[in-house]
């Protein structure tokens, strides 16, 4: 009689229950062939383990481009919120609502979070291949946002900004304007103002990952020269529903 | 859970370091706006994370099986070139073999990785817990299926 595979489970669940696992332990002792089988498996499993931690990156920090801007953001009654705006209002009573936890309550929930907010050290993505300039045209409306997050300090980046057939607005990554923000890892625009603006943008060799988001939906993705997702043109609804230009 | 334990294992499941930070961070928002803890708060998150990420990939019909792509190597020191290589190689069998797998066999042996008890793992993945262990050792029979064809494979390559 040898191990079934439930048997096998038994045993390699660690929180199981002693008195089973020791009659089955016991029997490994006296039958080679399972010994044998049993070891296969414990072997898989740290072939696994090994193999997967070969390719792990370090997580990001736990944050939202520019949260205070998209949750100041005035908005007319009866207007509704955008997925992200709520998103980001979310994160950033998160991150209060733990560290006060974390001084007052020591509560469950408040030790949940606060471990994890402590567990996210701010680790950049380094790339250092060169990428190819990219410059499409995106259309939306209002009610939306454009987010380029260049994940590390860039001294070269800028994004070029035309709106309808006005002049074109040029950010560069260290100035800061009435209707967008620009940090060191990013640019936030306000768009609640203008209607059917039409942005170009155009990114010139960040050598990191670029993702250009516009409201909850990632229009570009490029992880150092690889690009994730291709920038497409979208139309953006006033509620912040995205669907795609046919 | 940490939120870099959800990260990595999003990370590990999706092969999409950008995807995974999404996933995570809208994870852990859900949490927030739950207003209470779950009664079992890792395999919650891990349910969580397997349904968001399901609504993802049917949504942008990205494809799963990206673990083998290569994010980074994270080489041993220690190890000389050749190990090096050969270790490396084989890394990169274990990786295709794990995303050829079915997606409750892969969230399984992952979320074993993650250091998950059997009871999380069965909420994670909506499955019984007395039937956990059954399917463990079965995802690892195939992931070792796997293995062993991919090498039959390749030494007949290798003899041609």
């Amino acid at each position: 009689m040898h191990l079934s595979d439930t048997d096998i489970g038994v045993l390699l669940d660690r929180d199981g229950d002693p008195s089973l696992r020791g009659v089955l332990q016991a029997h490994l002792v006296t039958c080679p062939s399972c010994e044998t089988h049993f070891t296969e498996f414990e072997a898989i499993e740290r072939l696994i383990g090994d193999s997967l931690r070969a390719t792990d990156t370090p997580a990001p920090r736990l944050t939202v481009l520019d949260i205070r801007a998209a949750t100041s953001r005035a908005r007319p009654a009866g207007r509704p919120i955008s997925r992200a705006t709520r998103i980001a209002a979310a994160v950033a009573i998160l991150t209060a609502t733990a560290a006060l936890a974390a001084a007052a309550m020591r509560g469950p929930l408040a030790g949940l979070i606060t471990r994890t907010l402590h567990a996210t050290a701010p680790q950049p993505t380094q790339r250092s291949a060169p990428a190819a300039t990219q410059a499409r045209g995106v259309g939306i409306v209002a009610d939306s946002a454009v987010e380029v997050d260049f994940r590390v300090a860039q001294d070269t980046g800028e994004i070029r900004l035309t709106v309808g057939s006005g002049p074109r607005l040029l950010i560069q990554a260290s100035a800061d304007g009435p209707r967008y923000v620009v940090r060191h890892d990013g640019v936030a625009v306000d768009n609640a103002r203008t209607d059917h603006a039409s942005y170009s943008i155009e990114i010139p060799q960040p050598p990191t990952t670029v993702t250009v988001r516009i409201g909850d939906r990632t229009a570009y993705r490029r992880v150092g020269t690889q690009v994730i997702v291709p920038m497409s043109v979208h139309r953006f609804a006033p509620q912040g529903n995205a669907r795609d230009v046919p | 859970m940490h939120f870099g334990t959800l990260f990595r294992y999003l990370h590990r499941l999706s092969g999409d370091p950008d995807l995974a930070a999404d996933l995570a961070q809208e994870t852990f928002v859900r949490l927030y706006q739950r207003g209470a803890v779950p009664d079992d708060p890792r395999g919650w998150l891990g349910a969580v994370a397997n349904n968001l990420f399901r609504d993802e990939r049917r949504r942008t019909r990205r494809r799963g099986a990206l673990l083998a792509r290569e994010l980074g190597y994270n080489a041993d020191p220690r190890e000389t070139a050749d190990i090096t290589l050969v270790r490396e190689e084989q890394r990169g069998h274990v990786r295709d073999a794990l995303s050829s797998l079915p997606e409750r066999d892969r969230q399984i042996l992952l979320l074993r990785q993650e250091g998950f008890s059997y009871r999380e793992i069965a909420v994670a993945v909506n499955v019984a817990e007395s039937g956990v262990g059954t399917l463990l050792v079965r995802a690892m029979r195939a992931l070792r299926a796997r293995l062993t064809s991919a090498a039959t494979l390749g030494s007949v390559h290798a003899s041609e």
